[in-house]
Formats: structure tokens, sequence, C-alpha cells
């Protein structure tokens, strides 16, 4: 199976059967403004399954992760339709995912503060963190961990982490500046590290018991 | 901590990526612990968030639910092979464009509305009779025609809602005259005199509606203790075409009291009228009303009550004592407003209204007309 790019979802004439052409992003969002259904409904298949994880990630539950994807992509429709300047789709899509997730938290009232999170120092018995991971549920440490984070800085690391955005494309969908970023994404890890080893310790000591 | 450039290397090692001097990366980690353990970090946190396990999205769920909200419009037919044609007008998704035009009229037309509705209340209150103020703003002048109001006019035949206030060069020009149509407060008097509302009193002055011309000289002297005492005055009489007016009671004149007080130090006690004193009292009390307090206290027996007095004082005002020219308007107009409210008050309820403090300068000329003006 042969992987193709080109203009148009149709595969054309000359392309090998059995290839799977994956559209270029700008000739999908062009497509997407001028109404095409197909091409916005790739859109979606190309970037819910990421969108919804990160919904997920900052809003805890499934349900909320699955409603606050459908108002993404809606607004995102909307967004094209009215001639939205997007030159990357899964940054742009962030962004809105971002937004929406933020209404969705300040509708629950479950909004973390963004002022003044409390920086920790990771423990010195933590050092190796192999040792500490190796052959242990990190699902739900990861899970608690990331609760303890403020939401932007969660989306920052998450944006980092597990999305792979560059520093600048998460300075774009913040609204903040690179060394921001870079700054927050530092105190964030910070965190997490913290709060897994707390985690985990926890959990080792009630199994030690 | 490394530096930024240190940090960006390490994830990208972490990640698996490519590293730029990868060697000289190598042999840092190795000497570097710190370097070493945030890479070891930076590894498990690639593992845990590849590993840990996500609930998988129920894509088709999902496109349902964004497909119900997304508003139904026709798609586009295209052919992918005609990339060379040209792409259809997109629609913007503004309804809202169509309704502009009539959103503005309609808000156009409830302005004009609303302005239409302003106007016509805005109808400027016509005052009482009985109620004046010292203070008396000058926007708000009763109207000149209407009954008990009060109209200010000037000797330069001043439009009668002016105030003439140009300038002070001679007694003439500074003289502010109060016109205050007494109509109804004469008939409330005449009634209520038991001579009958047509009995002329004594001083000859028949009883009608006309108006009460109060004049106030603008004259303002600062620091004026002792001048006005020893002023020249003169009073006429409404009556009689005296070329040498002189300050009349009216026939009863037990009715008719004028007190005075001042802070002039002739003028400090209070000077009743004798019963028959016509020119003292209007004397006293022109002269008490040029330097401070004036009260005139007038009888309900109807225009016998009324007090006619006049007075000019000698001097007036020097060079370089002019005042601000709104300013002297306003406080002349709040003077007239006083005096002519309170003639208006004292004739139709036959109460003493005490006078508010007014100008030292103020003198007070009564003239009853018989339903004309002099001027």
């Amino acid at each position: 199976m042969s992987i193709t790019s080109a203009m148009s979802s149709a595969p054309p004439p000359s392309t090998p059967p059995g290839s799977v052409v994956i559209p270029i992003e700008g000739a999908l969002i062009e497509r997407a403004r001028r109404r095409d259904e197909s091409a916005f409904r790739e859109i979606f298949r190309q970037h819910a399954p990421r969108v919804w994880r990160l919904l997920r990630d900052l809003l805890g539950t499934r349900s909320a992760a699955d409603d606050a994807t459908q108002e993404t992509f809606v607004r995102a429709h909307a967004a094209l339709l009215d001639g939205a300047p997007i030159e990357r789709l899964a940054p742009w899509l962030f962004g809105v995912a971002r937004n929406v997730s933020r209404e969705h938290l300040r509708a629950r009232s479950r909004l973390v503060a963004m002022a003044d999170p409390v920086d920790r120092e990771v423990p010195e018995c933590a050092a190796d963190p192999e040792t500490l991971l190796a052959g242990r549920e990190t699902g739900e440490a990861l899970a608690t961990a990331l609760s303890v984070l403020a939401h932007d800085r969660r989306a920052a690391l998450l944006l980092r982490t597990d999305h792979e955005l560059g520093y600048d494309e998460i300075a774009e969908i913040l609204g903040w500046t690179l060394p921001r970023v870079k700054n927050e994404i530092h105190r964030a890890r910070l965190q997490l590290r913290a709060a897994l080893v707390d985690h985990l310790n926890a959990s080792e000591d009630r199994h030690g018991k | 901590m490394g530096s930024e450039h240190d940090t960006d290397a390490l994830e990208a090692l972490a990640r698996g990526q490519h590293v730029v001097d990868r060697a000289a990366l190598d042999a840092h980690l190795a000497t570097c612990d710190e370097c070493a353990r945030e890479l070891a970090w930076l590894r498990a946190e690639q593992r845990i968030f590849r590993e840990r396990d996500v609930d998988a999205p129920s894509t088709e769920a999902l496109w349902r639910g964004v497909a119900s909200k997304l508003p139904s419009a026709p798609t586009a037919n295209l052919s992918p092979y005609r990339i060379a044609a040209p792409p259809p007008p997109v629609v913007a998704r503004r309804p809202w464009r169509a309704f502009a035009a009539g959103f503005m009229a309609a808000a156009l037309l409830g302005v004009g509305v609303a302005a239409l509705t302003l106007k016509v209340n805005s109808t400027p209150a016509r005052p009482r009779a009985l109620s004046h103020d010292v203070n008396q703003p000058r926007r708000e002048r009763p109207d000149l025609h209407a009954d008990a109001s009060l109209s200010v006019s000037g000797p330069r035949a001043a439009p009668p809602r002016d105030v003439v206030g140009h300038g002070v060069t001679g007694v003439e020009q500074n003289e502010l005259r109060a016109t205050v149509r007494v109509a109804t407060a004469l008939a409330l008097a005449s009634r209520a005199s038991p001579t009958g509302a047509t009995t002329p009193p004594s001083t000859g002055v028949a009883p009608s509606s006309g108006e009460v011309e109060v004049t106030l000289p603008r004259v303002f002297r600062r620091g004026l203790d002792g001048p006005w005492a020893t002023s020249r005055w003169r009073a006429s009489s409404a009556t009689r075409a005296s070329r040498r007016p002189r300050a009349r009671c009216m026939s009863n004149p037990r009715d008719a009291e004028v007190t005075s007080t001042g802070d002039v130090a002739r003028g400090d006690g209070r000077e009743r009228s004798r019963p028959h004193g016509l020119r003292r009292p209007a004397h006293h009390a022109a002269r008490a009303g040029a330097v401070g307090r004036h009260r005139v206290d007038l009888g309900r027996r109807g225009v016998d009550g009324l007090l006619r007095t006049r007075m000019h004082p000698r001097r007036a005002l020097g060079v370089g004592e002019r005042r601000p020219r709104l300013r002297a308007r306003e406080r002349l107009l709040a003077a007239a407003t006083t005096v002519s409210g309170e003639i208006s008050d004292t004739l139709a309820t036959g109460v003493a209204t005490p006078v508010g403090e007014g100008s030292r300068d103020r003198a007070l000329r009564l003239r009853r007309r018989r339903g004309r003006r002099d001027h």
C-alpha cells in the first residue's frame, strides 16, 4: 500500500489501485470553505481523536470531552465558512478546543485559577523515574497528577508532551509569549513529577501495608 | 537545570528525534547528573503519555452530533478534475446583514420619536406667582405673559426677558426693571379691600390689574458702608406726573409696613413706618434696600397697601469696578425675582415675606400700572 499526496480526496486515474490518498491540508481547508461536506468530514476524521484526547485530559470526563469535541468542530466549521485564516489545522483546532474547554469549565465552576500555582520540587527519593515507574499503573497516576495543574498550564504541557506541538504553536494557541510558554511547561513538568511521585509513593504504601 | 538549548535537545533526544551534535550531548550527559536525570524524566513522561490507556472516542457518534448541528447547505459537488474551473461564490453566513437596514431604520425612528417627545415635554414650567427664590437661576425666569409672572426689562428698550447690564456708566443704565404682573394678586387683594376693588386709594391710584414694577439699580459698591446713608434718593408716584417724584404710601398705611435692616451703621435697626408716613417709610425702605436687607410688608387690603418707592443712588459704580456681565445680570435677576416674588406673595396673601439677602445697592421702586407698561 502506498501513500500518495494529492490535491483532492478522490484518487486520480493515475494512482495505483489500493493507494490511500492523504489530501493536502490546504486543499481540505479550501474545499471546506466552499461547503464541501466531505472535506470537512475528512478534517474531522483526521483531527477529532487528538482534539478529543486533549479535551479528555482538560475536562476530565468522557461525556464532557464528547460535548466539547462536537462544539469545537461546529465552531471550526463556522469559522471556515467565515474565512478565518488558517495555516495549520491542528494548532488551530487545538486553540478552538482550548477555548471550548475553558467555557465548559467556567460553566461548571471548576476552572482552576492560573494565578500562583504551587511549584514543588521533585523529592530526592525519586531520582530515578524509571525505577519508580517500572511495573506500575501510571495511567491513573498521570490523570491524578494532571488534575493538579492549572488549566492553561496543563494545556501547555499536553500540547507539548502529548501532541508534540512546537513552542511557537503553543504560544499562538494560548496567547502567550514564547518565554512564558517554556517557563510554564517547565513548571508544569516539575509539578507533574512531584504529583506522580506522591501518588506512586502513596500507592506503594497502600499496597505495602 | 541547563539552558533552553539543552532542554530542547534533551526533549528531542527523549522523543527519539534527530539531535544536532549528538556526540557532544552524549558526552555532556555522561558528566552532568542533573541533565541525565532530566533526560530520564522526559523519557518517562513520553512513555507514560504513550502507554496510557485513554478511552478512544466514538468518531461516528461524534460526527453525527457535529453534522446535526451544522447548517444545512448544499454540498458542492465538485469533481476533482475541475480544478481549473472557478469556484462558486461563498455565501457568507451573516444573515443579520439582511436585516441591518431595517434595524437602523427602526432605531432612527425610535430616536426621532424620542426627540419629538422630549421636545413636546420641554416646555419650561411656569413658576407660580407665590414662589420665588433668591438664587433663582436665570434660566428659570417665569414667563412674561403669565399671570403673576416676572419679566425683566432694561431701560434701553431691551426685550422683556433680557437683562440690561451693559456697562456701568450711569444710573439710568444701571437700572434693571423687573415687571411683575400681579393681576391675580391684585384681584385677591381687591376683593379683600373693604372699600371695594374700584375704590381708588387716597393716593389716587386706582386698583386694577396691572403690573408692579421693580427697579433695581445695578450699582454695586464694594465695601459700601456709609455712602448710602447720605445718598440722595427720589421717589415717584404713579398717579401724578410729577417731575419731582416722591415716595408715597397707600391710603391705608396701617396695612403697609416697611421695615428694613441693613449692615450699615445707620441702618442697623428696624425702622417702622408711621401711620401716615408717606415719604419716610419709602425713604427708609429705599435706603435700607440699598444697603442690604429690605422687607416689604404689604397689607392685604389691595392696592392701598402698595408702596411706591424709587431710589436713585447718587453715585454709580465707578470706573474700574466693572463686574462680569453675566454675573451681574444674574445677580440682578435674582434680586429682581426675589423682590417681585415677594411683592406678589404679599399682595396675594398679605403675609410679610422676609427678604433674602440681596445686593447692597438694591433699591425698590414700586409703581403700579394701570394695565399698561410705561416702558
